[in-house]
């Protein structure tokens, strides 16, 4: 069908094999170099390097064939260039490979590299075939033996990882030493020569590509291979159209190129989307969208709606979620992690910035298949968290209305019931014979607990306060529960004036009770302990049940309402970082939070 | 031998009168129940009648409540004042500054132990008895206007006075005598800190020794181009400057 193949039909494929490199490494190159600042440039200087020496080794024989055989010299100068990119790619990629391990190797490399550059250079004025072969022989000898020692290396050195560095080394070496070789076994630079060369030449392109796409975290792929479909579709497009317009007539050229302009447009978004679909197997952003905001319009609490917006995102990126511990990293925008993160299983950061300059990371880990993040990934990971913030802004206000309902509720009831309340107390304290003293304490302390829990408008009070109110908790549940609950209070006798928020402990204390030593028949131990460290305040609650159900730091799901109304509060007064810090070990939980001790200084 | 403190129970409840009793009894033995009131009324006429040194006041009672009973205490040696309340979380912040004591119910030995023990030790003092009284009554729980009592001595004892029997304040050299109809007292204040006090009331200096309740002046004439006679309804004279004199007048006449 295509005459164009006819004659020459050899020599056209490795043309389009050419042109394709050429396609590929410059459309590579530009991509890397446009979304990049200087100093991001310096840090991917090999691959580009990389990238360029096989751009290179792609247009030589492109402008070889171009030229034809009249101009011998230059025909020799470009070869001769051409094979000195293919040396020098070689140790380039080691180089890449070794990521800055075994120096002396990888200087080697270039050592090597320098000698095959050399034989080349001499090719052009000595017997080609000769120093031609000795160049490729170079090469290939010499980068086998150092592929060899750098695995020997890389197993020796206790590489925490050593397959993946090794598999790296050796696909990419034995790829080009493939290429290489074949070469070497030919009869050096002879236009005959050429096309099963060239053949031989695409294997760099695989290569190329395998190295400095899959192992250098190469985000804009997908942009790539999205350029380089387009340059396919439009290169048979314009086969086509090269084809048929000189047989037609002028009125059927203007339809034929109208029709194959709207074909191409056509056939474009076609396989555009077949390519997202098919290659990146990537789920539409706005359908993810609308069912976050369908979970949002469902939740009620925040920090299980985030919980489980991150679930969601990980299921849809097919990743899983890392709970690693991240200091304040600072990314506004989803972003690949670096080294010490990156080792910990954690491979995006996905910042979900709420107002109040409050931010909430979710961290994915690799995704499943080895599947790379890419650029397009961040960008939809992108708007996925701003859906997620705007859901969270939505749940806020709703939270912060419930809140204020809560409160006039609250307000409301106070003022209905507590003279009544204090009154059929103190009514009940005068009935109670005074000789039956246990059950009088009892109801003083009851009487103490509910007058504190009324007292609304102070938001701090010192320590020993509110370790009254504890321990006037702590007799009226000793009452009840007897043998089963013991009790330890250790406190810093210096803390005892620091403040702490109104109801801050003794919430605590009631869970642990409640949790920790009423629900099991055996009963258990209750330690409370407040110390100064460092001019903090550290408040800390454990007991001896059965512990939290999961071990979550941040999970509140299995905390109970008093505990998120104490974890809430505490964000309230000291600032997001100081929730509730829950921990749960087999032996039972540990509920704490740190104060700073001046923060309240004169707040009563 | 502990000096016997009288004390006066103030509490519509009788269970709750009977608790604190009870409590009483045992915690603090040389206090003696002299009197029980149920209402406010009640307890302003045994307070008067008996003079206790201590009442306990509850604060909720039907009719005049516990802040009408502390407003109109007065007279010579004041109690000292308990506030008994179930709950009244604002007005215990204020009492903070100016009661005795308080006591929110229901009340427990070791706190009513501790609540006698400061009474006992507050009343070694008489003055600061008579003070933290007119600063109860200072208090405010709602719109009724504070009635303005001045503490006077009168021999040993301290009065509580209220400031519409005062006629004037005169200085004599150091000492400030309070001057009402029937006697003088010794005020335990300064004139300028006394009209400080005074200042929303009727009062007008009208000389460098002399602070005047105008509602009690009963005549005011010329003397000479520059002095001006002004007489209190009890007879008593005082010369003032002319520019004294209009000052007066104008106040007078508003």
């Amino acid at each position: 069908m295509f005459d164009i193949f006819g004659d020459a039909r050899y020599l056209s494929v490795n043309i389009l094999g050419h042109a394709a490199g050429v396609l590929i490494f410059g459309s590579f190159l530009i991509l890397m170099l446009a979304r990049r600042s200087v100093q991001q440039l310096r840090a991917i200087r090999l691959s580009l390097f990389a990238a360029a020496l096989a751009l290179v080794w792609n247009v030589a024989p492109l402008v070889i064939l171009t030229l034809g055989s009249t101009h011998r010299l230059a025909e020799l100068a470009i070869s001769g260039i051409a094979f000195g990119a293919l040396s020098m790619l070689p140790s380039v990629l080691l180089d890449l490979c070794l990521e800055k391990r075994f120096a002396a190797i990888v200087k080697t490399g270039y050592g090597v590299s320098g000698l095959s550059l050399l034989a080349h250079f001499i090719e052009l004025f000595r017997n080609p075939a000769d120093f031609h072969r000795l160049g490729l022989a170079i090469i290939t000898i010499g980068f086998g033996l150092l592929s060899v020692i750098s695995v020997v290396a890389v197993l020796w050195s206790g590489e925490e990882n050593p397959r993946a560095i090794i598999m790296r080394i050796l696909s990419a070496m034995s790829l080009l030493l493939f290429a290489a070789s074949f070469t070497h076994f030919n009869n050096g630079p002879s236009p005959s020569a050429w096309s099963t060369e060239l053949v031989v030449h695409h294997a760099g392109i695989p290569l190329a590509l395998f190295i400095i796409l899959q192992d250098y975290r190469f985000v804009f792929v997908d942009a790539f291979v999205r350029v380089l479909v387009n340059g396919l579709l439009a290169g048979v497009f314009a086969l086509v159209v090269a084809h048929y317009l000189p047989r037609l007539d002028y009125p059927a050229r203007v339809l034929l190129v109208a029709a194959a302009l709207w074909t191409f447009a056509l056939a474009r978004g076609v396989l555009q989307r077949a390519v997202t679909r098919l290659v990146f197997r990537r789920p539409e952003t706005e359908a993810a969208m609308r069912d976050l905001r369908a979970l949002g319009s469902q939740a009620t609490d925040e920090s299980a709606f985030i919980e489980r917006a991150a679930a969601y995102i990980a299921r849809l990126m097919q990743a899983p979620l890392a709970r690693e511990p991240v200091e304040s990293p600072d990314v506004s925008f989803p972003a690949l992690t670096a080294a010490p993160l990156q080792d910990r299983g954690v491979e995006v950061i996905v910042p979900v910035g709420f107002s109040k300059a409050e931010r909430h990371y979710v961290l994915l880990g690799p995704r499943r298949g080895g599947r790379r993040y890419l650029s397009e990934d961040l960008e939809s990971l992108a708007r996925l968290a701003a859906c997620v913030a705007e859901q969270v802004e939505l749940i806020r206000q709703a939270e912060t209305r419930r809140l204020v309902m809560q409160a006039e509720l609250r307000a409301l009831q106070a003022q209905i019931h507590p003279h009544f309340l204090f009154n059929a107390l103190n009514t009940l304290y005068g009935i109670i014979p005074r000789q039956v003293s246990g059950a009088r304490r009892m109801l003083l302390n009851l009487a103490e607990i509910f007058r504190y829990f009324l007292q609304s408008e102070k938001a701090f009070v010192p320590l020993e306060e509110e370790l009254r109110i504890v321990r006037a908790y702590l007799e009226i549940e000793e009452l009840r529960l007897g043998d089963k609950l013991h009790v330890e209070l250790d406190v810093d006798q210096a803390a005892l004036r620091d403040p702490v928020p109104l109801l801050s402990i003794q919430p605590l204390v009631e869970n642990a009770v409640k949790h920790g030593v009423a629900a099991r028949p055996q009963g258990g131990a209750i330690h409370i302990t407040a110390k100064r460290e460092q001019g903090r305040l550290h408040v800390r609650v454990r007991d001896t049940g059965p512990g939290f159900e999961t071990v979550a730091t941040h999970s509140r799901e299995h905390a109970g309402v008093g505990l998120e109304n104490v974890s809430r509060r505490l964000i309230l007064c000291y600032g997001a970082d100081s929730t509730l810090r829950i921990e749960s070990a087999g032996t039972g939980a540990s509920v704490s939070f740190v104060a700073p001790c001046a923060a309240g200084d004169g707040a009563w | 031998m502990v000096t016997p403190i009288r004390a006066v129970l103030v509490d519509d409840e009788p269970v709750a009168r009977g608790v604190l009793r009870e409590e009483l009894e045992a915690v603090a033995p040389e206090i003696e129940i002299v009197a029980e009131a149920e209402n406010g009324e009640q307890a302003i006429r045994h307070i008067g009648a008996l003079r206790p040194d201590l009442v306990f006041l509850d604060l909720q009672m039907p009719g005049m409540d516990g802040f009408e009973v502390v407003r109109r205490l007065e007279g010579p040696d004041p109690p000292c004042i308990v506030i008994v309340t179930a709950y009244d979380q604002h007005a215990i912040r204020a009492f903070d500054a100016g009661a005795v004591d308080y006591l929110l119910k229901p009340v427990g030995e070791d706190r009513l132990a501790q609540c006698v023990a400061r009474v006992r030790a507050l009343r070694q003092n008489a003055l600061a008895v008579a003070e933290s009284l007119t600063r109860l009554q200072q208090l405010a729980p709602d719109a009724r206007p504070a009635p303005r009592k001045i503490i006077g001595k009168n021999g040993e004892a301290y009065h509580l006075i209220d400031t519409q029997h005062v006629l004037a304040f005169q200085a004599e050299r150091e000492l400030v005598w309070i001057v009402t109809a029937r006697q003088r007292y010794l005020a335990t204040q300064t004139l300028r800190v006394i009209q400080e006090r005074l200042a929303n009331l009727n009062f007008a200096r009208v000389h460098r020794n002399a602070l005047v309740n105008l509602d009690r002046v009963s005549k005011m004439a010329p003397m000479t181009s520059q002095r001006w006679l002004l007489t209190l309804d009890n007879g008593q004279e005082f010369i003032v400057s002319k520019r004294q004199a209009q000052a007066v007048q104008r106040l007078w006449s508003w």
